[in-house]
């Protein structure tokens, strides 16, 4: 009996999703994007917090990459309805409880797929079977380090810009090389044998954990992870969502918690009980400026607060047009705006690998300061972590969260307005949380289809509108051929596209650094801007666009263009070799027209 | 007319008042400071910046602190570098130049006032953020010399690890072997930590006696047993020295026998274990600590021998051992119970699950192996045998309760 309503549920399920046996690399056509994260829950409870979320779903992100965590320690499951798979991930500490199961599990994605797929592991591999797989044996890969520096060496081309590689003495697994691998980090050892910390071997790669330490400022990581991840993307010029940029600008968060919201300063001579942190916090944020979002704690503030006062400057400043008000709420020990949750706030960051946004879990973290002297909040000091997330290219948005406790100091709140000055500023892009957790998401259900070489087609890319490529070599941005495309700008070796917000599914195509042509001499492309543009239309020397808020515009044309916004000429002036700058000045309607002619006669 | 008769006392009043008032304005530093105290940090810079004669030191190092605190950095420190050649170099201002130099993001710059406020004035925070300075910097040279100038007994645990792995980076294995050695038997926190470098390191060195002799000194203190497993875990890189290490150890400390016997068992170095067990074997009496071993070494092994043996030498009105019988179950089958049914009473049978099922099955009692089963659901961690137990009952409407128990976890 029991197998009859077996099958009659497993026809039902087959029927109900067609798709469900092929998932696993349906959409092959689209770039692939996930990577199977295999982690085991006996020794790591929350995939949020394992070392893989940690450490390395960031720079996973950084390359268009997100984990799909699977827990080795349950019931592998049949399918996944998210797809493309790019590639196989894994951190083990000891071995798992069934690793044949999850060979066989494994081998039976690459079946689903009709390819291999990639499999860079950390540490354990999980147990013999999956070692054998990599052509290692465990068994004699452990051996007796003395902690000498030169014993190790990492192989040309692999070290990253500021890693350290320093093995303590112990214990330590070093596999003697496999046939057909290649070395990442050689380590000599007693027996003679060509040891290794890391190799890669085809589409396997395999790192000691001793690579990646955990360290105060977060993980170091004595190779260049980049360059580890090429074995997911392949090495040719893609473009991947990008986390930290709109429109040729930084994008901007501020956050203003109510931590501290009754706190009082000192005393002085205009206040006897000291001015309470609700005045400050009303001061400062009330004011026009970029975007900000108030938390305050959940169930509500009135009830919390048992001043009047308190409760009247909360709701004051969720009035304010720039200011989104949202519940805040602790899990899992994070901080988390919305209820549901709209984003999370991963542990602050000094600029280092934890500033990477984590749009898998739309999360970002807080970027921070030491306190120090002159500077007890360490607002002026977070600065320094801002510019060390800004290299190569910025790779989190300039993300301020403010406690409202950190403006009981004079110091606490000059630094604070200055930087919301400079989130209002043309070097930023300030958005509100709400935007930006659309954007992560965006970033996630991103789709990008090669249409042939150096073409491709984006969609379902929600709000995200910026994709980048890390290495385009010389190739540049082909307008002509482009679809719903706003312009180009490069950042280091970084190209960065700008979509147009209203087409749904652009075309970017790049061709190599064109002679000057009649097309040429009419292009116009977006370098940065402060208002919104979207619904680009090119007819001829003709460019119109609808522009969204007030704010300085930079535009590349090999002539001075002539801008028009509704009736009105704008002036224009040169800022760099084929720059051209412009001001979209204040106005009452939402959206209006603006007109880019170049070359016409 | 009235009117100005009141006017003239109240100018001259007011003209005393302001007069006597100015008089009695305290002069001085003294004041100053008070003064500033009462102002807002704004209004207390533009009063500093203002005085026209040169400021007092702490005063120029209050303006240098409230320029920092508007957010000018650059000029605090040109002010604090005025000071300097004023008052010569002291803690308080190399500690503030190193701070903003951190916060210009110039590590180096800050790494040099920080040695500079450390060399005047040390202390132990100061110490540990200069050294953690060097770290990120990946001048291990200097970081070495910060920690090597404090005594050992000074520093933290994880500096005197860290200390040890400078020296065993720069190749100085007797050196970092010293470190390591008094540092293992210096009181601290994460000593496992510094057990596994310093068996590290006197192995590479060659030195085993120096190891056995450390292991037998620290063995008995409250993380002995962390200690020990991270010894036996560098062991499995010598497993031939693991025996002679064994003997020699239990022979100084005869207490350490259990202790050396579970460690053995978990990094798998039987032969290691067995020979620990051995005296048990031949002369008998084992504390409750060495059943503890014997059973660990039995279930991991496999080798039953030496627990059968036991508890065969074991007079039937003791109670067994916790856990004694489930080695026996896992590797011979319920049947090996047969031998001990004069323990297996009611009673026995209620605080051990999986050794009652296994004692129904044996009885071919199916429907109490299954509550027993069941019951073990909620108390047992020991899914292996569980599940083993479990599939005895296949083909029985009991075996698919139990599928149904186990849910998802429990793949039978």
């Amino acid at each position: 009996m029991a197998y009859f309503w077996l099958g009659v549920s497993l026809f039902f399920a087959l029927w109900g999703s067609p798709r469900a046996s092929e998932a696993a690399c349906a959409g092959e056509r689209f770039l692939p994007n996930r990577v199977i994260a295999l982690v085991d829950q006996r020794e790591e409870t929350s995939f949020k917090t394992s070392r893989i979320a940690r450490h390395l779903a960031g720079p996973l992100a950084q390359k268009g990459l997100f984990p799909l965590y699977v827990d080795v320690a349950s019931p592998l499951p049949a399918t996944f309805d998210t797809a493309p798979i790019a590639g196989v991930l894994s951190w083990f500490s000891s071995d798992v409880p069934a690793p044949q199961g999850v060979a066989d599990w494994l081998a039976a994605k690459e079946r689903d797929c009709g390819r291999a797929l990639p499999h860079v592991a950390i540490g354990e591999l999980g147990g013999a079977p999956l070692w054998h797989q990599f052509g290692v044996d465990r068994a004699r890969a452990a051996i007796l380090h003395d902690g000498a520096r030169d014993k190790i060496e990492t192989a040309r081309g692999w070290k990253p810009l500021d890693g350290l590689l320093e093995v303590p003495p112990g214990l330590v697994v070093a596999p003697v090389v496999p046939s057909g691998g290649v070395p990442i980090v050689r380590m000599s050892a007693n027996d003679g044998a060509p040891r290794v910390l890391g190799f890669q071997r085809g589409i396997q790669t395999w790192l000691s954990d001793q690579l990646l330490a955990d360290r105060a400022e977060g993980t170091a990581a004595a190779v260049d992870l980049a360059r580890v991840f090429l074995s997911y993307t392949g090495t040719g010029p893609t473009p991947v969502p990008d986390l930290a940029m709109f429109q040729g600008r930084r994008i901007a968060l501020s956050m203003l918690l109510a931590e501290g919201w009754q706190l009082r300063a000192p005393p002085s001579g205009g206040a006897s009980l000291g001015i309470p942190v609700y005045a400050f916090a009303r001061q400062i944020f009330e004011a026009e400026g970029a975007p900000v979002t108030f938390g305050w704690p959940e169930p509500s503030f009135q009830e919390l607060s048992d001043e009047p006062g308190a409760a009247a400057a909360a709701s004051a400043l969720k009035k304010a047009p720039h200011v989104h008000s949202l519940p805040l709420t602790k899990a899992d020990g994070f901080l988390s705006f919305g209820s549901p949750v709209v984003l999370r706030l991963l542990s602050a960051s000094q600029g280092g690998w934890g500033a990477f946004p984590l749009p898998d879990q739309v999360a970002v973290a807080p970027l921070i300061g030491p306190s120090g002297f002159g500077d007890p909040t360490g607002l002026y000091a977070r600065a320094t972590a801002v510019a060390r997330s800004e290299r190569p290219w910025p790779f989190a948005p300039d993300t301020l969260v403010v406690r409202a406790q950190d403006l009981l100091t004079e110091t606490g709140r000059a630094a604070v307005i200055q930087v919301r000055a400079l989130h209002a500023s043309q070097d930023r892009a300030a958005m509100s949380v709400v935007q930006y957790a659309e954007l992560l998401k965006g970033a996630v259900s991103t789709q990008i289809e090669p249409l042939g070489s150096h073409v491709w087609r984006i969609a379902n890319r929600g709000a995200l509108h910026t994709v980048r490529f890390d290495r385009p070599g010389s190739l540049v941005l082909d307008m002509g051929r482009s679809i719903g495309v706003l312009g180009s700008w490069r950042l280091g070796s970084a190209l960065f596209i700008a979509l147009d917000p209203a087409i749904e599914t652009p075309v970017i195509a790049l061709g190599p650094k064109h002679s000057i042509t009649d097309v040429a001499l009419q292009a116009i492309e977006l370098v940065e801007a402060g208002p919104k543009l979207e619904r680009v239309h090119r007819d001829g020397c003709r460019t119109t666009a609808l522009v969204e808020g007030t704010g300085q515009i930079t535009v590349r044309a090999p002539l001075k263009p002539d801008i028009r916004l509704a009736q009105d000429r704008l002036p224009v002036f040169s800022s760099g070799p084929n720059l051209w700058q412009f001001m979209v000045p204040d106005h009452l309607a939402t959206s209006r027209e603006l007109t880019l002619m170049v070359g016409c006669p | 007319m009235r009117d100005r008769d009141i006017v003239l006392p109240l100018v001259l009043f007011v003209v005393f008042g302001v007069g006597a008032a100015f008089f009695l304005v305290p002069k001085g530093e003294l004041d100053q400071e008070a003064q500033l105290t009462s102002l807002s940090e704004t209004q207390a810079l533009s009063l500093l910046n203002a005085a026209k004669d040169p400021l007092s030191p702490p005063l120029a190092f209050r303006q240098a602190e409230l320029t920092a605190a508007t957010g000018n950095g650059a000029l605090a420190d040109r002010l604090l570098a005025d000071l300097t050649a004023r008052t010569g170099p002291t803690a308080s201002i190399a500690t503030a130049r190193a701070d903003l130099a951190f916060r210009a993001g110039n590590l180096r710059q800050g790494a040099d006032y920080l040695a500079a406020a450390q060399s005047l004035s040390p202390n132990d925070n100061q110490r540990q953020k200069l050294a953690d300075t060097y770290r990120r910097l990946g001048d291990s040279a200097a970081e070495r010399t910060v920690l090597s100038t404090v005594p050992l007994t000074k520093l933290t645990a994880s500096e005197r690890i860290r200390l040890v792995d400078l020296m065993a980076a720069d190749g100085g294995l007797s050196d970092a072997l010293d470190v390591a050695h008094s540092a293992l038997l210096l009181p601290g926190q994460n000593r496992s930590a510094l057990a596994e470098r310093f068996a590290a390191i006197a192995l590479s060195a060659e030195q085993p006696d120096l190891l056995i002799q450390a292991t037998a000194t620290v063995l008995s203190e409250p993380d002995g047993p962390a200690m020990m497993m991270s010894i036996a875990k560098v062991m499995t890189a010598r497993p031939r020295f693991a025996k002679t290490f064994a003997a020699a150890v239990v022979s100084q400390v005869p207490d350490a026998r259990a202790l050396l016997t579970k460690a053995f068992t978990e990094v798998r170095l039987y032969d290691a274990a067995r020979l620990m067990i051995q005296p048990w074997v031949t002369f008998g009496s084992v504390t409750t600590e060495g059943w503890e071993a014997v059973i660990l070494y039995a279930d991991r092994s496999g080798d039953i021998g030496p627990l059968k043996h036991l508890l065969q030498q074991m007079p039937v009105q003791e109670q067994p051992p916790k856990n004694v019988f489930l080695p026996l179950i896992r590797y011979d089958g319920e049947g090996a119970l047969l031998p001990y049914q004069l323990w297996l009473t009611p009673e026995y049978l209620e605080n051990a699950p999986l050794v009652d099922a296994a004692w129904a099955l044996t009885r071919q009692r199916p429907d109490e192996a299954f509550v027993a089963l069941q019951r073990g659901v909620q108390t047992s961690h020991d899914q292996t045998l569980w599940h083993a137990l479990a599939r005895r009952l296949q083909g029985t409407e009991y075996f698919d309760r139990l599928q149904e128990l186990a849910g998802d976890a429990l793949d039978l």
